[in-house]
């Protein structure tokens, strides 16, 4: 009898994951500071403390042990608070990684074994459960807005105001929103990072997957008439939606292997994404989407006679070697 | 991920044999919602009150009991796509009689019922509980009209239990209010949806199970924590039941998400060799490392292209065999959770690797003493040679019969 089967994925890889993960994440905290001053440092603090706290204490009781050390509580409740807006009271930070951390993320086992992302199901709890707070931000302390209002109320209520002129203020995120997720140049240079970056390049075909269904279908059915550029821009650069495609959705437990996979994956996230901001009552779903797509993923694979596709690599590499050998 | 004809078995078992308990503790043990997992949507969606689930308790107490006492003295004997019909009828006419007595007393007491207006169009899908079914089908066809009876109070009682239960915490976290009186100003929206009752309920099983596994340990209870149908299956779970599959000789999933490339420890193969002939070809991936867990070489397994001589193995002394846990039929079926301790195997050299070239014959076998191991787990002896012959015989096949 085979003495042990083990995941591939080993403590160590998942630390070196997060330690890029943070890294790549403290330019979106910085531009946070800038725009919004010490609001947005205290809110992200205290999501932090909180998952760590709650990793320790619920992660000795529940698995025994903490992995606290390889750093992923921290991502998850860094994320979780750049998502909101940067005046929310704290408490909401607390509830939400904690609802992360201790429902989606311990009860499953811990890094790397939760069949969902942790940070999207913490925001997605918040959203359910405190709509409106979660969806009024508050303008910059630095700049004046392009527009007071959030470009997600305005593609809800069909308005465009993407101009040639206020393309580089929208990248740059001088617009009303969350925390950390505005700054669309900001999250373009991580996902280039991520790119050049050899363990991370597969995961963002899924990426380029969910940025392709969401371009191509607000192309051809844009919310903001008459101008179908103008609306796949503002689709893309509304609340976290480019956030979470680069960030959450190429999270290694629950990515599939394969290139094609990750990639199909990427577009199945990517239109349900711009399904439910067509038909969902929230400003933002692109979490809801993410968990959808995290459900699905088991079906489409057991639909898929996953198996034989997973492993076609190996066996090709298997047979190759067999080949050369006689 | 393939499934064997014996795993496909446990999952619906035609027998549900339990051990015979005081009916309020096998409230707990065999509680159709925390154990049993069924009829969760009533409780999800209707019990968001307090007033909610206790009119969900009664309703499926009164189903239970005559439900289980009819199929115990007449119904076992329809076929059983009648039986669910009965099921039903019988649920239709426990609804009935709730609509009929809640307007008479609405009319007595001059009051709306605010219990039935909270449950709203989830009080006539009560009919179809499948608590209900589930416990007449695997249970009252097997026992006689006086247990049968026992076991439906046993399952109203559990049952009211977490329903009246999880509509207090839904209504006071959820509205803020006890009973429909104001109580506190903290609303939590989510806990009155469906996704916070089932988050309750899953929060429940998993204290359920704890409290189920402490017992064990102190051993006032067995196999009640595996009886739970609310399994989170981690790759330990994964990694048994690919070992379920190889005794089958069937292939496991090669998967890491679905639990495994098949590892093989410092050497340790099965100890029948022909378990590994596999349904379909399975690529190898060979690892081994030291004492301390730290890995030394891996690689895929290339099977050698001339039978390798049988070396003499030097006396060996036997290990300590500890047995695995030993697989109880477990009376509601679903994926075992077996809890086995870390392998501290002893170093030998790695047979393949990706560094290293393919050596031309094999390597020598592991050294016969052997430090006692820091955990039990069985070992077995392994015939290398004749492994990797049946590797090649393998590649053989598949390379002369494309598909």
């Amino acid at each position: 009898m085979p003495q042990l089967i083990e995941r591939l994925s080993s403590s160590e890889e998942a630390r070196r994951w997060n330690v890029t993960s943070l890294l790549l994440t403290l330019p979106l905290l910085v531009m946070g500071w800038y725009y919004y001053g010490g609001a947005a440092l205290r809110l992200a603090v205290i999501g932090v403390l909180t998952a760590a706290l709650c990793e320790i204490i619920f992660g000795r009781l529940i698995l025994r042990t903490h992995t606290l050390l390889d750093l992923n509580a921290i991502v998850v409740g860094l994320w979780v608070a750049l998502m909101l807006p940067a005046d929310l009271s704290p408490w909401f930070a607390v509830l939400g990684t904690a609802f992360a951390i201790l429902v989606v993320k311990i009860p499953f086992g811990g890094t790397l074994h939760s069949p969902f992302v942790p940070a999207a199901a913490g925001f997605a709890f918040l959203t359910v459960c405190f709509p409106e707070p979660v969806f009024t931000y508050a303008p910059p302390t630095a700049w004046v807005p392009v527009h007071s209002s959030a470009l997600t109320a305005l593609l809800q209520t069909g308005q465009s105001i993407f101009r040639p002129t206020v393309i580089s203020s929208i990248l740059l995120g001088e617009t009303v929103g969350p925390l950390g997720t505005g700054c669309i140049l900001a999250i373009a240079a991580a996902a280039a990072a991520m790119v050049i970056l050899k363990p991370r390049r597969a995961g963002m075909l899924s990426t380029l997957g969910f940025v392709l269904a969401v371009a191509g279908i607000s192309l051809l059915f844009p919310r903001v008439p008459g101008n179908r550029l103008g609306a796949m821009g503002m689709e893309l650069c509304a609340g976290s939606l480019l956030f979470a495609a680069v960030y959450l959705l190429p999270d290694p437990a629950t990515l599939p292997r394969g290139l094609l996979a990750k990639f199909l994956y990427g577009l199945m996230a990517g239109g349900l994404c711009m399904l439910l901001r067509r038909l969902g009552s929230y400003q933002d779903n692109t979490c809801f989407a993410i968990l959808l797509a995290n459900g699905a993923l088991p079906l489409l694979r057991r639909g898929w006679n996953e198996k034989e596709n997973w492993m076609n690599p190996i066996k090709t590499k298997m047979k190759t070697k067999s080949k050369k050998s006689n | 991920m393939a499934k064997t004809k014996a795993w496909q078995e446990q999952e619906f078992p035609e027998t549900d044999e339990q051990p015979r308990r005081h009916w309020l503790w096998q409230a707990l043990t065999d509680n159709p919602l925390l154990v049993q997992a069924a009829g969760i949507c009533p409780i999800a969606v209707a019990a968001a009150t307090i007033r909610g689930g206790l009119l969900v308790a009664i309703i499926t107490a009164a189903q239970l009991l005559l439900c289980e006492l009819l199929t115990s003295l007449l119904l076992k004997k329809l076929p059983g796509w009648l039986r669910a019909a009965g099921y039903f009828a019988i649920g239709l006419g426990v609804i009935c009689g709730a609509f009929w007595f809640s307007e008479a007393l609405s009319k007595w007491t001059g009051t709306d019922s605010q219990a039935v207006r909270t449950v709203g169009v989830f009080l006539p899908l009560l009919a179809a509980n499948s608590a209900v079914a589930l416990r007449c089908e695997h249970r009252a066809r097997q026992l006689p009209p006086g247990e049968a009876l026992r076991d439906a109070a046993a399952a109203a009682a559990g049952y009211g239990f977490v329903a009246i239960l999880i509509g207090t915490v839904r209504e006071l976290l959820g509205w803020g209010s006890f009973w429909g009186r104001p109580f506190t100003e903290v609303q939590v929206r989510g806990i009155w949806m469906p996704f916070g009752g089932l988050l309750l309920l899953g929060a429940l099983a998993a204290l359920l199970k704890q409290v189920f596994l402490r017992l064990e340990e102190k051993g006032r209870l067995t196999g009640a924590a595996a009886a739970m149908e609310f399994q989170i299956e981690d790759w330990e779970v994964r990694r048994q039941r690919d070992l379920d599959l190889l005794d089958n000789g069937e292939a496991p999933s090669a998967d890491p998400h679905e639990g495994t490339f098949l590892l093989l420890d410092n050497g340790m193969f099965p100890e029948d060799p022909a378990q590994m002939q596999m349904t379909q070809p399975l690529p190898l991936f060979l690892k081994s490392w030291d004492a301390d867990g730290k890995p030394l070489a891996s690689g895929f397994a290339v099977p050698a292209p001339k039978p390798a001589p049988q070396t003499k193995a030097p006396p060996k002394k036997e290990p300590p065999k500890a047995e695995l846990p030993k697989k109880e039929k477990a009376p509601s079926a679903g994926p075992k959770m077996v809890r086995t301790a870390p392998v501290r195997p002893e170093p030998v050299k790695p047979l393949v690797s990706k560094q290293a070239p393919r050596p031309e014959t094999l390597p020598e076998p592991a050294p016969a003493e052997t430090e006692q191991p820091r955990v039990t787990q069985e070992t077995v002896e392994i015939k290398i040679s004749e492994l990797m012959r049946l590797l090649a015989e393998q590649e053989e096949q598949e390379m002369n019969d494309p598909k």
